[in-house]
């Protein structure tokens, strides 16, 4: 049992790390392709060739930042097969066509027009040009939504039926799980979370030129536009992490306990802005489950169930299976002790079926099978001991997710201000002082970022497939040390690609900076 | 190569050799091809000579029927293709409108010969994708299922009896 948990820990690792380093690419890849398409979009209506510096100054980060992130992703494929057999095998069905899918039209549709976007200015008319551009800021958001149709199934497994005799989940409905709301609420957050980064990208980078006083003309241009998709950016992200929160208080209703930190809940429930949380507070003591807290009255009730005076379980409630609709009705849900026992049955119904099908007994083949779709529903409650083993991390959950609220909630003043001032009071971007905040905030959208995801996956524990799978069942039957050699290998490559790939950006950084054009000639002439 | 019983044919006199009639044809082009690269232009009176210089070196007798069909296969459809191919290599925009693939090619390539910075990111994506399929993907990371089991039915299985073990 320790060498498993021991395997399950050193492939979790391994995962978060890989998946980490992909999504450090990622979000600048799906936001700077929109802002590169904008500002060409730009040239070709006023034909100047200023905003065809500001183009290619661009466009060349994003290749850059594009070439950094190629291949990051398939290293997740290699552990699907090697540490998460079980789960691929488990989930092939489901997962294989999203993933496909999202492979054909990364390396065929970015591929071919991103070709165009590089090698084409004086071969193709700008009319192609600019549509090449346009359709690689698509590309690459389409290639996200197959990405995340397949988390999004992870998190709420819709359109399928188990299989015994294949050992697999078997897709019955492909719309069911492309269209899960689910999947298309995180689509929609993760993109437009990617141009909230791409626009504080700009913002910062653009800073740094006119903190160096260079290529003034190009940094404020540039920041109307990342300003612009950074503003829109961060607005629509809010109002798409409100549909999640939804969501997730619909399907998944103990990560939102532990998001929040909630152990008992109550009508009209508060939501925390800030809190410690005590870490001696656990299920069925009568601890504080706070150190310290600020919280907003009736917040979670109106961000989880959009009525101020909805209740909202929480862990504890959850575990005993206490819910209430909005009219304050009691709702009986299965407590998880029912939920180990389906579990737990659905096990037995299993091994009935592999024996009766070994026998050939058709009758108890029927029975077994019958037994088993009543309780698949909870299959993976039946690897539990205990229903405490059903929390998520709260801490880790808790902090990612007030880390990335707060962060989120700073992106929108920071957008906020940055457009005012570029618009009314340009003087005050020349200002130090908010040069260096512009180029500050290029970190916390990243933090931000991650943290979204950590909090997204670390509260889906101990569920690989919610409900359906343990992390602990989906891993497979491998030697903990070969997990442990290749997270360290990974770490020490990735480590270094990634410093030889900051180094070329802020390169290039640094030597656009040097450059010049009339532009900036013109707005620094004391005349104009 | 030439025995000492071959004369040189210049000298008219005929013996055959082992080369393959096809060998002379590839050697006309060859030569052909210099001439054009060099002036821009090959004039069709030149064909005999390169007929001759070709046949010497080929060690073909001038009378062999398979080397008059060859030449004349390369006066036909050879040349004609191959002066258009020049004629591509001096106005590219032409030729991709007659000949799309070419146009494709000569995008890429162009493209690439072109590059800055982008030939340090190809090399960086080069090592990364070699080190990620050639080293973790060979050494490290073999699809278990796939190499374990020899069909569904095995690895079917392996899942149940692994699943209901846990």
């Amino acid at each position: 049992m320790d060498d498993l948990m021991s395997v399950v820990d050193w492939s979790r690792w391994q995962f978060a790390l890989t998946a980490m380093y992909h999504w450090l690419f990622v979000p600048l890849t799906l936001g700077l392709s929109l802002i590169v398409a904008i500002m060409e979009s730009i040239y070709l209506r006023t034909r100047d060739s200023h905003w065809l510096s500001i183009t290619k100054f661009w466009m060349l980060l994003f290749g850059i930042n594009f070439a950094c992130g190629v291949a990051t992703g398939i290293i997740l494929e290699f552990e699907f097969g090697t540490n998460w057999s079980n789960y691929s095998w488990f989930v092939g069905d489901i997962f294989g066509a999203p993933l496909a899918i999202e492979g054909l039209l990364a390396f065929f549709m970015e591929s071919t027009f991103i070709a165009v976007m590089f090698f084409g200015w004086k071969k193709v008319s700008p009319g192609f040009h600019l549509a090449a551009t346009w359709l690689t800021a698509i590309g690459a958001s389409i290639s996200a939504l197959w990405i995340l149709v397949a988390n999004g199934w992870m998190q709420y497994p819709a359109g399928m039926e188990f299989d015994p005799d294949q050992m697999r989940n078997v897709m019955v409905n492909f719309w069911d799980v492309a269209l899960s709301p689910v999947a298309i609420n995180k689509f929609f957050h993760a993109v437009l979370s990617g141009w909230t980064l791409a626009g504080v990208f700009v913002i910062g980078v653009s800073s740094w030129f006119l903190l160096l006083k260079r290529r003034t003309a190009l940094a404020l241009d540039s920041i109307k536009v990342g300003g612009w998709v950074g503003l829109i950016g961060i607005i629509l992200t809010i109002w798409t992490g409100d549909g999640s929160a939804v969501q997730v208080s619909k399907v998944q209703p103990m990560k939102l306990a532990a998001m929040e930190g909630l152990w008992r809940g109550q009508s009209g429930q508060a939501i925390v802005g800030f809190g410690i949380l005590n870490p001696s507070k656990s299920v069925g003591n009568d601890e504080d489950p706070f150190l310290f807290e600020i919280s907003i009255p009736k917040g979670l009730s109106v961000l989880a169930r959009h009525d101020v005076n909805a209740f909202v379980p929480g862990i504890e409630d959850i575990i005993d299976g206490v819910d209430y609709d909005n009219e304050g009705n009691r709702i009986n849900t299965v407590s998880y002790a029912d939920r180990i026992e389906m579990g737990r049955l659905a096990h037995d119904a299993l091994r009935a079926y592999d024996k009766a099908v070994s026998s050939g007994d058709q009758e108890a083949r029927v029975a077994a099978l019958q037994s088993l779709r009543d309780n698949y529903r909870y299959f993976g409650y039946g690897y539990l001991e205990s229903p405490e083993q059903a929390i998520p991390p709260i801490a880790m959950t808790f902090y990612t997710f007030h880390i990335m609220v707060m962060a989120g909630g700073y992106l929108l003043l920071f957008f906020v201000a940055v457009m005012i001032f570029v618009y009314r009071f340009p003087k005050i971007l020349r200002q130090r002082w908010m040069q260096w905040v512009a180029m500050l905030t290029i970190p916390v959208v990243w933090v931000c970022s991650q943290s979204g995801w950590i909090t997204a996956e670390v509260g889906r524990q101990p569920w690989i497939i919610q409900d359906l799978m343990p992390v602990r069942a989906a891993i497979s039957d491998i030697s903990a040390a070969s997990v442990q050699l290749t997270f360290w290998m990974f770490a020490a490559v990735f480590t270094l690609l990634l410093a030889a790939e900051i180094s070329i950006m802020l390169r290039q950084i640094a030597k656009a900076s040097q450059e010049s054009d009339v532009a900036d000639a013109n707005i620094n002439n004391p005349k104009n | 190569m030439i025995s000492e019983d071959d004369v040189c044919l210049l000298s008219n006199k005929k013996k055959h050799c082992n080369r393959h009639w096809l060998q002379c044809f590839f050697y006309k082009m060859l030569i052909a091809g210099f001439y054009d690269d060099l002036f821009g232009v090959f004039p069709r009176f030149l064909l005999y000579l390169v007929h001759i210089i070709g046949s010497a070196t080929a060690n073909r007798p001038l009378g062999d029927i398979r080397y008059y069909v060859s030449s004349n296969i390369f006066v036909i459809f050879v040349y004609p293709n191959k002066s258009i191919a020049m004629t591509d290599i001096r106005n590219p925009e032409k030729s991709s409108r007659k000949n799309p693939i070419a146009g494709i090619w000569r995008f890429y390539s162009d493209g690439f010969r072109s590059m800055t910075v982008g030939r340090w990111l190809w090399a960086m994506i080069l090592v990364k994708v070699a080190i990620l399929l050639f080293v973790f993907r060979l050494f490290f990371f073999p699809d278990i299922l796939s190499e374990n089991y020899d069909n569904d039915e095995e690895r079917a299985a392996a899942v149940r009896s692994s699943l209901l073990d846990r």
